[in-house]
């Protein structure tokens, strides 16, 4: 069942605003912004992760990402606006957001958005169209129930990690296996390893011996 | 009038048994000849007087003057009816003979370390494969005296007169064991492939190393747990005893005893086992023991299904770690209507965790 981000009440398939409480995404571009935004992996806005959570933090995301390639998750640490729930949050910046791989840019369609405000303590959960129809109604709510006993004792690595696990688990039973190769095309055949290359610098002129 | 002739003739047969065994009394007092007391065992009586017999003190000679010394007080006492007597002379010497005098007990149970145990000899192995199938003792050593060979073998025989598991019994020295190579269904010319048969290999001395061997039929139908429990019965039993004979003694009775209680466990009934002795199975289907399987394995079963189970998880969990490293899952696409005008998102959901 779906539900509106804001009041939670019931939506209807295809609805352009909630009936209740008249939510809709260009309402939030009034608060937050309707330009598009470069939204990095991990986002930690509120400083609660140490270098080791970060790091533990990245290698989750990695794990989950390489077993499906489809997915991109985005998992922001911060406060919030007051007005803006967790799940608007989500919703705005699966929306506004363009999220960028080795691989290119993803589509947010299949993109996952973790909203944790450590201050006011709330969770949020935001998934794109074509994730959403991968799993069963309230599943969301399924994860962030998990992921809140390990978000109560503000480990936050280890409630992003089961919220994770207990995703990884449902996908796989719904995908396919096959073995992981190699991408034609991954491999770089222009020179410089594709990095951009800076401008040449001016050359310096020789100072004269009357500066001196 | 009937009645009262029966009572009389009933009196009349009482009256004449009553005097016929007063007069057998008689002629048996009669016959019977006083004991005679010599000095020498009046000498003994009066330097021992409490080890003499009693019976009551009706034998005692006349005039003794000890007798006064050894009747008690009160002749009514539980003491005086059984008076204290020297038990040593109704004792086999060995019995009340000091510890340190006798045998070494200890070295019974000193077992052979596993170092020096050796194999038995192919010329041992042959004579075993040769020997008389009729003779269920298989002694190719010759560890047993005559006296106790034929004591057990006696007892095999009656054993497998009457019992459904004829029982060999295979006797090896006491630092010997049978090599892993060696097939005990060659023992006593393949004697043991027909019918239901046991074979024990004894170790002399060292009971705790006994093995069983079963034919199939009687192996497969008989529980494990049953199995198991009738080895261990036999050893228990057996190190009862510190004596060599003895210990295979009591080691073949219990066995026998364990083999006749197994017969009840075994499904073919005894008409169905003559007619196969009689026409005998192809080779195939024979139910000899091909490939014996000691009952001592039947112990090993719960530690080698945990260990099977825990080589089963290892490799499961192996597979599954390499299967989230090296796979990749890919995700059906289907459409979705938009909503609150998202174009890739419609929606989420939140939680407070305070």
């Amino acid at each position: 069942m779906l539900i509106c981000p804001r009041c939670r009440s019931p939506l209807r398939l295809g609805g352009a605003c909630c009936d209740r409480c008249g939510c809709h995404l260009g309402r939030l571009q009034q608060m937050l912004g309707d330009q598009q935004v470069k939204v990095e992996r991990l986002i930690d806005h509120a400083r609660c992760l140490a270098l080791k959570d970060f790091q533990r933090l990245e290698h989750c995301l990695d794990e989950f990402e390489r077993r499906f390639p489809q997915i991109h998750a985005i998992v922001f640490l911060g406060g919030l606006l007051s007005g803006v729930s967790a799940a608007e949050a989500g919703f705005w910046l699966l929306n506004q957001g363009v999220c960028t791989r080795p691989s290119g840019t993803m589509p947010n369609r299949w993109g996952l958005a973790v909203i944790i405000d450590p201050v006011e303590r709330r969770a949020g959960l935001a998934m794109g169209y074509a994730l959403e129809a991968c799993l069963p109604a309230g599943f969301g709510s399924e994860m962030l129930q998990r992921a809140a006993v390990h978000l109560a004792h503000d480990e936050h690595v280890r409630a992003v990690d089961a919220l994770l696990a207990c995703l990884d688990r449902k996908l796989r039973s719904q995908g396919s296996a096959r073995r992981r190769t190699v991408p034609p095309g991954t491999q770089r055949t222009d020179p410089h390893l594709g990095l951009e290359v800076l401008p040449e610098a001016a050359p310096v002129p020789a100072q004269s011996p009357q500066h001196r | 009038m009937k009645s009262a002739f029966h009572h009389g003739l009933v009196l009349g047969l009482v009256g004449f048994a009553c005097a016929a065994s007063a007069l057998l009394a008689q002629d048996d007092d009669e016959g019977l000849p006083l004991p005679s007391w010599s000095e020498e065992d009046l000498r003994a009586m009066r330097e021992q007087p409490q080890a003499a017999p009693l019976l009551n003190n009706l034998l005692w000679p006349e005039n003794v003057e000890f007798l006064a010394e050894t009747e008690p007080a009160s002749a009514d006492t539980p003491d005086a009816r059984q008076p204290a007597a020297d038990l040593s002379r109704f004792l086999p010497p060995h019995l009340i003979a000091s510890p340190g005098a006798g045998r070494s007990l200890p070295s019974a149970f000193i077992p052979t370390s596993a170092a020096s145990l050796r194999d038995v000899s192919a010329a041992f192995l042959a004579d075993a494969a040769g020997w008389p199938p009729e003779r269920h003792l298989i002694d190719p050593n010759g560890e047993l005296s005559e006296t106790m060979e034929g004591d057990f073998a006696r007892f095999l025989e009656f054993h497998a007169r009457d019992a459904r598991v004829r029982l060999h019994v295979l006797l090896l020295g006491r630092d010997e064991r049978l090599p892993g190579a060696a097939s005990p269904v060659m023992v006593a010319q393949g004697s043991l492939q027909h019918g239901n048969a046991c074979l024990a290999v004894v170790p002399r001395g060292e009971p705790w190393r006994l093995r069983l061997f079963l034919s199939r039929h009687v192996h497969e139908t008989a529980p494990p747990a049953e199995l198991a429990e009738m080895l261990e019965d036999c050893v228990r039993d057996a190190m009862l005893a510190t004596d060599e004979d003895e210990q295979i003694h009591r080691l073949l009775v219990r066995l026998s005893i364990r083999l006749f209680w197994l017969e009840r466990l075994l499904t073919k009934p005894a008409a169905v086992k003559e007619a196969i002795v009689r026409n005998p199975e192809p080779l195939s289907e024979v139910t000899v023991l091909p490939d014996p399987v000691p009952i001592i394995e039947t112990r090993m079963t719960v530690p080698l299904a945990a260990g099977l189970a825990a080589l089963l998880g290892l490799i499961f969990w192996r597979w599954r770690r390499y299967k989230l490293r090296h796979y990749v899952w890919t995700l059906p696409e289907r459409e979705v209507a938009p909503r609150l005008g998202g174009a890739h998102c419609g929606g989420g959901t939140w939680i407070d965790y305070r």
